[in-house]
């Protein structure tokens, strides 16, 4: 069985109002990647993103508890490209919430994970 | 003594064969992979190939820099950049198979620069020379191909986006969880609503095949509680496994390059490269002597048509030449100012034998100065001279290590008699080339 390998970035926390709307944001720099997101929020309106996207998580207030869970399965096929940038934002931030790189020749092929806390003000 | 006369035959014909195809190699008018390296007749030891803006000014800078900081003239130096791809644009695959041609032109745009300090007058003395050039193509895609290729596409997102499902709803249920048994039957089940759930129109059956699959492969060394981010490597590879995720993306790969690569269709190569010579080695003395220029343009038939076994390949070259440099530097050699070779190649090629046809038709003129007339205007004198080359090439593969090869036609150059342009030649190839015999090669 081929593995593929995880890379995490665990506990990140983000401060958001009760009544802020919280926006997520991925945006693919290296080229000919393909990107499948899932974000896992409180409740049942999971998120699927293809590529560089955007979409409404929701208020603040119902991001609280317990974790936000984002997944990413990352493929790039193309022999141009020796590494994978991706990063993913939280209401349009200048910095990224993670920047994400990693040579092609450690994986080809990653999985991204994400974990979020969205913390009151 | 029969057999040594046979071997010996053999022996003459393979290394006749060799020299003739030098002669008479049509490849040599296509546009070249450095057009650059091409001009100034030389075969670098490595090309340099810097995938960023920053990687390019380095290259150059490292290498035409001295360490006082005066310029110099590298040896041995070739380098290829495409200016499109130093940047990241965060480009989608469906992107970059639907490209328009200008698009394509930029994408496929790539310059080229190479020099050397042993480029030889005709009295074989060494001198500095640099040569610039660009390429790039144009390829008029499938249709259809395009269109089965971005639905192959969509499968293998659908699959990844269940892994991705998956696991972001099982990385939330692990805070829950308290042993790797209940992750495991968890997974299972979501597994099975993701794939009910999922473009990809899975039949329950396939469901059921997919889900028992899984659950028969879920057995873990490491542990969920002591070991947690390697078991849940493993689930999240599990489930990977069970979904064929990477033989699907194998093939997908595969397909996607062998689209690219192989061309089926309409498209044409362009080439431009120009020299610069210092004939005294003094920047003053440069001179620009020498211009190339190509234009390919190939079809290949739709694969698996009545045709597909046949392509059709142009080439027009137009090559400048500086007369005055050319007389000075060059007194012996027969050089004329404009030279234009224009030819055409079919080829179809079957499981045994291939064929081919070519034929090219070459045309050289210059001005002389010939002193001037009684009011003080020049005079010139015209030199022209023309010539036409048609081969036909059969080959027809024995088995897979001896193929059979016959050329008949008329080339520019005298090849075996004197005075006499006719080609005919057979040979026998026993396999040292690992490319199939059968494949002529030009359309490499």
């Amino acid at each position: 069985m081929s593995q593929r390998k995880t890379y995490r970035y665990k506990d990140k926390r983000v401060t958001v109002a009760d009544e802020e709307d919280v926006y997520f944001e991925i945006k693919l720099v290296s080229n000919l990647n393909m990107v499948q997101t899932s974000v896992n929020i409180p409740g049942n309106d999971d998120k699927e993103l293809t590529d560089s996207n955007r979409v409404y998580l929701g208020k603040g207030k119902n991001l609280r508890s317990p974790i936000t869970v984002v997944f990413s399965s990352v493929s790039n096929p193309s022999p141009n490209e020796d590494e994978i940038i991706i990063n993913y934002f939280i209401n349009n931030t200048e910095e990224p919430l993670v920047h994400h790189t990693n040579p092609k020749s450690e994986e080809e092929r990653p999985f991204i994970l994400i974990t979020i806390h969205f913390d009151e003000p | 003594m029969k057999n040594y006369l046979l071997l010996l035959f053999l022996v003459f014909s393979i290394l006749h064969e060799a020299s003739a195809q030098e002669k008479f190699d049509f490849n040599k008018y296509k546009s070249p992979s450095s057009p650059a390296a091409y001009v100034l007749g030389v075969e670098p030891s490595a090309i340099l190939s810097p995938k960023s803006f920053d990687a390019f000014e380095a290259a150059v800078f490292s290498n035409f820099m001295n360490s006082e900081g005066g310029a110099v003239i590298p040896n041995d130096f070739a380098l290829e950049f495409s200016p499109y791809w130093a940047k990241d644009r965060g480009l989608t695959i469906e992107e970059y198979l639907s490209a328009d041609v200008l698009t394509q032109f930029k994408r496929n745009f790539s310059l080229s620069l190479a020099s050397t300090q042993n480029f030889q007058l005709g009295d074989s003395t060494s001198t500095n020379a640099i040569s610039f050039g660009f390429r790039t193509s144009l390829f008029l895609r499938q249709k259809d191909k395009a269109s089965k290729l971005i639905s192959d596409i969509n499968v293998f997102r659908n699959v990844e986006q269940v892994v991705s499902n998956v696991m972001s709803r099982m990385y939330q249920y692990s805070i829950m969880a308290d042993n790797g048994t209940a992750m495991i039957d968890s997974t299972a089940g979501e597994l099975r609503k993701q794939l009910r759930n999922s473009d990809n129109n899975y039949t329950e059956e396939q469901i059921s095949s997919i889900v028992d699959s899984f659950k028969r492969s879920a057995v873990f060394e490491a542990d969920f509680n002591e070991n947690y981010d390697a078991f849940m490597d493993q689930l999240t590879n599990s489930l990977n496994s069970t979904l064929e995720s990477s033989a699907i993306y194998e093939e997908l790969k595969k397909s996607l390059f062998d689209q690219v690569e192989e061309k089926r269709g309409f498209y044409i190569d362009l080439a431009f490269a120009s020299l610069v010579n210092f004939p005294v080695n003094t920047f003053g003395s440069g001179t620009s002597p020498r211009q190339s220029f190509w234009l390919t343009p190939t079809y290949r038939f739709k694969k698996n048509t009545k045709a597909d076994f046949l392509r059709i390949l142009g080439v027009l070259r137009y090559e400048r030449y500086d007369q005055d440099y050319y007389r000075q530097y060059f007194p012996n050699a027969t050089i004329y100012e404009n030279n234009i070779d224009i030819g055409i190649a079919l080829s179809a090629e079957f499981e045994q034998f291939s064929i081919q046809f070519e034929a090219i038709g070459r045309n050289s003129n210059s001005k002389t100065p010939e002193g001037f007339n009684s009011q003080g205007d020049p005079l010139y004198s015209e030199k022209t001279a023309s010539d036409f080359q048609t081969l036909g090439k059969f080959n027809y593969k024995i088995n897979d290590k001896l193929t059979f090869t016959y050329t008949l036609g008329n080339s520019f150059e005298q090849i075996i008699n004197e005075n006499n342009t006719l080609v005919s030649l057979f040979s026998l190839n026993f396999g040292f080339n690992k490319q199939d015999p059968t494949n002529i090669g030009i359309f490499d």
